[in-house]
């Protein structure tokens, strides 16, 4: 406060500005303020938190608050940030105020016993799936339910593919080259190997289910993006015509059932990376070789392309805002839109990781807020509008953040090369 | 097998000819063959390679292109040459008989070479003649200039005369005059004409012949200033119809037949117009029109537009630099060169009616505002009047305004004469004086008013800051701790997320290195070139510091003397532009315009 009335009486230059807000309960009049140029988003907050203790007569909590811009957080000293977006400053500058969305609450840490490459959340149960060949599955409280032993080689990726009363499907995608989709029984955690896809002639490494639960979608080292059948219905099976002899079986009878891909489509000069559904049949895929695609899953052809310069490792799609972001070799985290064909396929590009960032994953609930991994051990928390740096870093893991996940939208969870799967609460 | 091929016969071999092999086609002796190469703009070249061009010998010969000598062979003008040896020839046997009715007969009839044929032939357009005009009329000033007693002919002195005479006319009358530098060889000029820059140099009047006169071959100068003239006298008329003056000059209210056998009166005439202190009579009346710069948008071009705006609107400043300004010329001052740089700038002037003719008034009218004076003292001082040294002038032009007086005042140290000619390079070493006279020419403010603004505003400012840093500093100590760290637990920690400062001297470093890199990428071929051209932009850098460190040196004495002196006075002038004080409606006037 001190601070404040220093900095106001100085002959700094000052700035008209006026305080707007979306947040109802936090409304201001819509006078203007002259503030010196050179104040800090937290001096802001300070001003606004005092400007509502005048207006409400009521005992007033200190509330912090974020401040945008132009549509863009402010983390600078104002006159910078305003320099750096070429605003005029002679005019009246709207700056928007909302209440800053509360931290994560460290949670959990799971310990696993090799490195955990691949992690799931649906509901209350979180699957894992690790560099010993196994997966995991653990209920959200932190207890372990099931180990699933079964493949031949590490995991890369693993996805629940619905849940229906007490029976549960999920897929797994490992470096043996086979999909697996398995079944669990929720109450006993009995594990049944439904299917073993074979067709990927080297490493998969990475697996998304679509919106209706019905396909697979894998990528692997042999460039091909194959597109599966997820569910585990017998009708399907005789759909296939491949000329292999399938063996018709129930879900108990024990005997797995080799499943051969629908589609495979060719294109990609690299190991993909990742794959992701959209709403609309269509499949993102990002891979090594700098590229992201997009795909038609109907017709089976690439619709178009980003190209960047590094390799790719994750890219993850919202269906809120029909936007993608991707991670990358050179640590930027980008989001793109990937219809808008005019100017700049980026939008925007966020700069905080110190390394590669190997996993991005946006959040279910929030059109804004997404997390992203990288192998600088630090878990970001980032919203789209702030790209000079993220909201929160979480902080723990010993080794590099293998993969991250936030489909529930209370829990952000981190695979990493420690061992161990870090498990954060979100607030909002 | 055909018929075989012959060394020397194709390529280089034919395209060259010696000096004596031309001398022979053409038929003429060596001096008219020199004459005739100057006249019609033939000169010798260099071949690529000497061996082929001189079939095999290789000896220094002087060779000429077979098609300039092939052209030179169908100039009518070597026909009059051959006349003109004729007519010696008779004349010398005419005088040797002492038969003086031929000798008169053949005076009267002595064959005479016009060269108007040549300059048309040179010059196709006007703009071709006027890029080789700064060699005619530096060429063209010196002779005009020249004692009568050296082994030219009179008449050609006083012809540079008259057509030099004529040129400052017109340039005072266009008031083209850009740029002026007193050197030691003379007083070089900078005149603009059609857009063209045309450089001049003027020698200084020296009351005693040069040294030496007998070394200097006056007769290839003559060769070269008997083509100059005619192209001078061309030009001359080309340029006065370009402005609507009468060609040749009249002066106003005098009327002076052109045969007028009082020859006195014609040099009287001349005399005045000589004296550059008069405007000519025009051919139609002049309305004046006030020229406005189109305005073109274009995209890229903005600053360049800015620039250019900014240049003419200087110009036009300087066209009326000494408006209003009255001068007279004190007797030591020379006359001419102060004379025409006053007028160029639309001021008037004027000097003791003994030492020429044309002048207006003397030195006792009251309304002289500035006087010239070159001498350590004068004795009767007039109030109104400024006495300043001619070098005031000079650097007003330069510098395209009206500098303070005071610097120039009679007996002062006078700021260094800074030359506009010189553009400086990467690296090369720019005096103060030179810097702001840069400055003031790219439209930044005064520098002294600023800088005065500046320290004022600085004092304030860091009372201020220096109070807020102990605050903040206070403030800050608690922050780290706190906004750092938000959430903790189970060796987990939920941070704020920060805004990566960049890394500054990381960068420059990798810069450093791929510049370095690119430097060992550089082909063998170039790399000589490169190391040199490096290590002659370090040595002029070394250079620069040297001269920047010497004048610091010298300025640092300056104040040690000038505080040791109980005057009080700088003995050099400072080199501050301050303004006046103003005693007088003239004066504050002088102030605006500055």
């Amino acid at each position: 406060m001190e601070a404040l009335k220093k900095s106001m009486s100085t002959d700094e230059r000052q700035i008209q500005v006026r305080f707007v807000t979306k947040q109802e309960k936090y409304a201001l009049p819509e006078a203007p303020f002259s503030i010196p140029c050179g104040i800090k988003a937290d001096l802001l907050s300070v001003l606004v938190n005092n400007l509502l203790r005048e207006t409400r007569e009521t005992g007033w909590e200190e509330v912090e608050f974020d401040f945008l811009v132009c549509g863009e957080f402010v983390r600078l000293p104002l006159a910078e940030h305003l320099k750096l977006k070429d605003i005029n400053t002679e005019v009246t500058i709207d700056i928007e105020y909302l209440e800053r969305f509360p931290a994560p609450e460290p949670e959990d840490s799971l310990n696993h016993d090799d490195w955990v490459s691949a992690s799931h959340c649906f509901k209350d149960w979180i699957l894992t799936g690790s560099y010993d060949n196994t997966l995991h599955i653990w209920k959200t409280d932190g207890s372990h339910k099931t180990t699933i032993p079964g493949h031949c080689g590490p995991i890369k990726g693993v996805r629940w593919i619905e849940i229906t009363g007490s029976l549960a499907t999920f897929a797994s995608v490992s470096h043996d080259q086979t999909v697996m989709i398995w079944t669990v029984d929720l109450e006993t955690y009995a594990v049944e190997r439904v299917h073993i896809g074979r067709g990927h002639e080297r490493s998969i490494e990475c697996v998304d289910v679509d919106k209706n639960s019905s396909f697979l979608a894998t990528g692997g080292w042999d460039h091909m993006l194959k597109i599966w059948a997820a569910t585990s219905d017998s009708v399907l099976t005789t759909e296939i015509d491949d000329g292999e002899n399938h063996k018709l079986s129930t879900v108990n009878s024990g005997k797995s059932l080799r499943r051969t891909p629908l589609m495979t489509l060719p294109g990609h000069k690299e190991a993909i990376s990742s794959v992701v559904w959209t709403e609309s049949n269509e499949i993102f895929s990002s891979s090594w070789d700098h590229t992201i695609k997009l795909w038609d899953a109907e017709l089976g052809g690439l619709k178009s392309e980003i190209v960047g310069n590094k390799s790719f490792f994750c890219v993850s799609y919202s269906s809120l805002n029909q936007t993608l972001v991707s991670a990358s070799a050179d640590r930027h985290v980008r989001l793109y839109d990937a219809r808008s064909q005019e100017g700049s396929v980026v939008k925007s590009t966020f700069t905080s990781h110190v390394g590669w960032v190997s996993t991005v994953c946006w959040s279910t609930t929030h059109e804004r807020l997404f997390i992203s991994g990288g192998h600088d051990n630090i878990l970001k928390l980032w919203d789209s509008r702030s790209p000079n740096a993220p909201l929160y870093d979480m902080v723990g893991h010993e080794g590099k953040i293998l993969c991250a996940d936030w489909s529930n939208p209370s829990l952000m969870v981190s695979g990493a090369t420690d061992n161990t799967l870090k498990i954060f609460r979100s607030q909002a | 097998m055909g018929p075989m091929k012959k060394k020397y016969e194709a390529g280089e071999a034919t395209k060259y000819i010696t000096r004596a092999q031309a001398l022979k086609k053409l038929q003429l002796n060596l001096k008219d063959f020199r004459r005739l190469c100057i006249l019609k703009g033939v000169y010798p070249r260099e071949p690529n390679n000497r061996k082929k061009a001189q079939k095999g010998k290789l000896d220094k010969k002087t060779l000429y292109y077979v098609k300039d000598i092939r052209f030179l062979s169908h100039e009518p003008l070597i026909w009059k040459f051959r006349d003109f040896k004729v007519f010696m020839r008779k004349m010398k046997t005419a005088m040797e008989k002492g038969d003086k009715e031929t000798v008169a007969r053949l005076k009267e009839n002595k064959p005479s070479m016009k060269l108007d044929h040549l300059v048309k032939e040179r010059y196709p357009t006007f703009m071709d003649a006027l890029n080789d005009l700064d060699d005619c009329l530096t060429l063209c000033f010196f002779y005009s200039t020249l004692p009568r007693d050296t082994k030219v002919p009179a008449n050609l002195i006083s012809l540079c005369r008259r057509l030099t005479v004529e040129f400052l006319h017109y340039v005072i009358a266009a008031k083209a005059l850009r740029k002026v530098f007193i050197s030691v060889k003379g007083i070089y000029y900078q005149v603009e004409i059609k857009g063209q820059p045309v450089t001049m140099l003027i020698n200084h009047q020296r009351g005693f012949k040069p040294t030496s006169a007998s070394d200097v071959d006056y007769r290839i100068m003559t060769n070269f200033v008997d083509f100059y003239t005619s192209m001078l006298g061309f030009i001359n008329f080309r340029l006065y119809h370009s402005i609507n003056l009468q060609y040749p000059p009249k002066l106003p209210g005098i009327t002076v037949k052109e045969d007028a056998t009082d020859e006195d009166a014609v040099e009287e005439y001349n005399e005045l117009v000589a004296a550059l202190n008069s405007s000519l009579v025009t051919n139609v009346p002049q309305a004046e029109e006030e020229v406005q710069i189109d305005e073109f948008p274009s995209a890229e071009g903005a600053e360049k537009l800015e620039e250019a705006k900014r240049e003419a609107e200087a110009i036009e400043r300087l066209k009326s630099l000494f408006k209003g300004l009255k001068f007279f010329i004190s007797r030591e001052v020379p006359r001419e060169s102060v004379v025409f740089v006053i007028r160029s700038c639309d001021g008037e002037v004027s000097w003791d009616p003994s030492i020429f003719a044309g002048a207006t008034y003397d030195e006792t009218d009251e309304s002289i505002t500035h006087q010239i004076v070159d001498r350590p003292s004068v004795d009767k001082q007039y109030l109104s009047r400024y006495y300043i040294q001619p070098q005031w002038l000079f650097d007003c032009i330069n510098f395209r305004r009206l500098l303070p007086v005071e610097d120039y005042f009679i007996g002062a140290n006078l700021p260094p004469h800074i030359s506009p000619f010189v553009t400086e390079r990467l690296g090369d070493y720019i005096p103060p004086e030179r810097q702001m006279l840069l400055a003031l020419q790219r439209g930044e403010t005064l520098p002294a008013e600023q800088e005065e603004e500046e320290e004022e505003e600085e004092d304030e400012s860091e009372d201020d800051s220096s109070d807020e840093e102990e605050e903040e500093g206070k403030v800050e100590k608690k922050e780290p701790i706190k906004s750092q760290v938000v959430k903790e637990k189970k060796g987990m920690k939920v941070m704020r997320g920060r805004v990566e400062m960049p890394d500054v001297k990381g960068m420059e470093e990798e810069d450093k290195e791929h510049y370095k890199f690119r430097e060992l990428m550089i082909r063998n071929k170039d790399k000589r070139l490169y190391r040199s051209m490096m290590k002659n932009r370090r040595n002029r850098e070394r250079e620069a510091k040297r001269l920047e460190n010497k004048r610091k040196q010298h300025e640092k004495e300056e104040k040690s003397l000038k505080k040791s002196t109980s005057s009080g006075k700088a003995l050099t002038a400072k080199w501050s532009i301050q303004p006046l004080s103003a005693t007088s409606d003239t004066q504050t006037k002088k102030m605006k315009m500055m």
